[in-house]
């Protein structure tokens, strides 16, 4: 039996893994609002909504001693993948922190409140976010402040800010510190002018200046603070205005990135693009996956059609936060169970975070039945520089099963990466792509292409 | 009196300054010293709504005085 080690913070409870089930203790610290939650109503119309993940009250046995001074044990659903803020693009990022002004807006009409803002309760089933953690509603003191509000600045609105401002992405600022981006810290890199503008001035630069005064003299301005009362609807406006604020932005860097239009500019001729899509839709058809992993999704194209040919649901995975946008435009308008993540893929993200094991690994988080990795290989091999042999590794530990593309030196796009430096690639060749292959799995099915000499193989580990 | 372009000078100086953080602090603090201001503010606008409200009917109560017309006759207007 395990406890999921990113739990530990909450007195009010724990989530632990076993068998399978995800199992969520209530302790007495935690009883009284969740009570108060569960007889709200507000429990029960924001699971029918799938705006929070649904719960069961089970046995406290199943949990053993574990639940020995739980009052309730609650039983989750199990998702599909657990990813991390520092996993998602952008847009990604964006539906989160609107979900969470929303829950917290609705709540709040029903004297409930969020006692944080932490982004990691916010997960996702497809491109629709949904808020796990039960633990973190409590109920409504009249006059109280928000009390996420920091927490939410950090972790949702200055690390999109950084985009909308500076068109830097969030992603490795975030996995390095884990908590987000603090208002110290971007209120140092604003802009005089920027510094000006309303809502900079109150959700970063007011904050900063108030935190760092209060360094020199923090009790009796912090005793006064705390004597005041905040009206209930001046709570609930600066969530309004947060949120409109939130909704409006959008990332600054607006140049095409080499992959963003990749779809209508990629060098396959007709015939060719149309023989990757019945591949790709036979493997689909034929292994019916639960869970495809989409290595250098893209825009989405394959991730797309996958769905089409019977995946239940897609995980994608780029570096380019452009073609992350449209992939996630992509999945939003069609309404496709598919998940754009962001991932430079020689640097996947570690176990890290308190004692190493608070945020797992992504290999420790693969769920794939399948994977595609079109035109994947060649990116780690030649312009990361990690042989051949340890792509091929990976590949194969990530999924039992998959469609792998070997694009040849050949080819226009390689012929371009190695347009500058010197070809120290010997073993890049389709032949030993081939016997790695056959010496780890057995080869199912492989077609190539005509025009530019790729070569799709589908594998399945056995 | 202080020029204009000083002013500006100044409020940009104070702005585009950010002075080192320290420990033993909650991280909240500046979140709550902000929430006290927004809290003040409010408070204050609802105190001068109470008291523009209270002033309003005053006003209304002595001109209706002053025309003789009932409460009715307000509401109509």
């Amino acid at each position: 039996m395990g406890v999921v080690a990113g739990s530990f913070r909450d007195p009010a409870g724990q989530v632990y893994a076993v068998d399978g089930r995800i199992l969520r203790t209530v302790s007495r610290f935690g009883v009284e609002d969740y009570e108060a939650l569960r007889s709200s109503g507000v429990l029960q119309s924001f699971t029918e909504a799938g705006r929070i993940v649904s719960a069961e009250e089970v046995d406290k046995a199943c949990l053993g001693a574990a639940a020995r001074e739980a009052c309730y044990v609650l039983e989750h659903p199990r998702l599909p993948i657990i990813s991390y803020p520092y996993e998602w693009p952008f847009e990604v990022l964006k539906s989160a922190a609107l979900a969470h002004l929303d829950l917290q807006r609705d709540a709040l009409e029903h004297d409930i409140v969020l006692s944080d803002a932490s982004a990691y309760n916010v997960q996702f089933r497809g491109t629709a976010p949904l808020f796990i953690d039960y633990l973190s509603f409590r109920r409504y003191r009249p006059g109280e402040y928000w009390q996420g509000h920091r927490q939410f600045c950090e972790q949702f609105l200055n690390p999109l800010l950084l985009r909308a401002l500076f068109g830097l992405n969030h992603n490795a600022w975030y996995r390095g510190s884990q908590e987000g981006v603090t208002a110290v810290e971007l209120s140092r890199i604003l802009k005089w002018h920027q510094k000006l503008r309303p809502f900079l001035l109150m959700h970063v630069v007011l904050p900063a200046r108030f935190q760092l005064a209060a360094t020199r003299d923090a009790g009796a301005k912090l005793q006064k603070a705390k004597q005041r009362q905040m009206p209930k609807s001046a709570y609930l406006a600066m969530l309004g205005q947060l949120r409109d604020w939130i909704e409006g932005l959008r990332p600054r860097d607006k140049a095409p990135t080499v992959w963003s239009h990749y779809d209508h500019e990629h060098n396959y001729t007709d015939l060719d693009h149309s023989a990757k899509s019945a591949f790709i839709r036979n493997f689909v058809a034929a292994t019916k996956p639960g869970m495809l992993w989409d290595l250098g999704c893209n825009t989405g194209e394959y991730s797309e059609l996958a769905l089409g040919a019977g995946a239940q649901t897609v995980v994608g995975f780029d570096i380019d936060q452009q073609a992350l946008d449209h992939a996630y435009r992509r999945a939003v308008d069609r309404g496709l169970s598919f998940t754009p993540l962001y991932l430079d893929a020689a640097n996947p993200s570690p176990d890290q975070g308190w004692d190493g094991a608070e945020r797992r690994s992504l290999k420790a988080r693969a769920c794939a039945d399948a994977l595609i990795a079109l035109a994947f290989v060649h990116h780690l091999a030649i312009g990361r520089n990690v042989p051949l042999a340890q792509v091929i590794r990976w590949l194969l530990d990530l999924a039992p099963q998959g469609v792998i593309e070997f694009v040849p030196k050949t080819d226009p796009q390689v012929s371009r990466m190695l347009a500058l430096r010197e070809d120290i690639f010997p073993d890049y060749t389709e032949e030993r792509f081939l016997g790695l292959l056959q010496s780890q799995a057995r080869i199912v099915e492989q077609k190539r292409l005509v025009a530019d000499g790729r070569l799709l193989v589908w594998y399945r580990r056995d | 009196m202080p020029r204009p372009g000083l002013l500006f000078c100044t409020v940009v100086a104070i702005f585009s300054y950010t002075p080192e953080a320290f420990a033993y602090l909650d991280p909240g603090t500046g979140s709550i010293l902000l929430q006290g201001l927004i809290a003040g503010l409010a408070g204050g606008l609802m105190f001068i709504r109470m008291y523009w409200k209270k002033l309003k009917a005053m006003i209304a109560g002595r001109s209706r005085d002053e025309t003789g017309l009932g409460g009715d006759a307000q509401d109509k207007e």
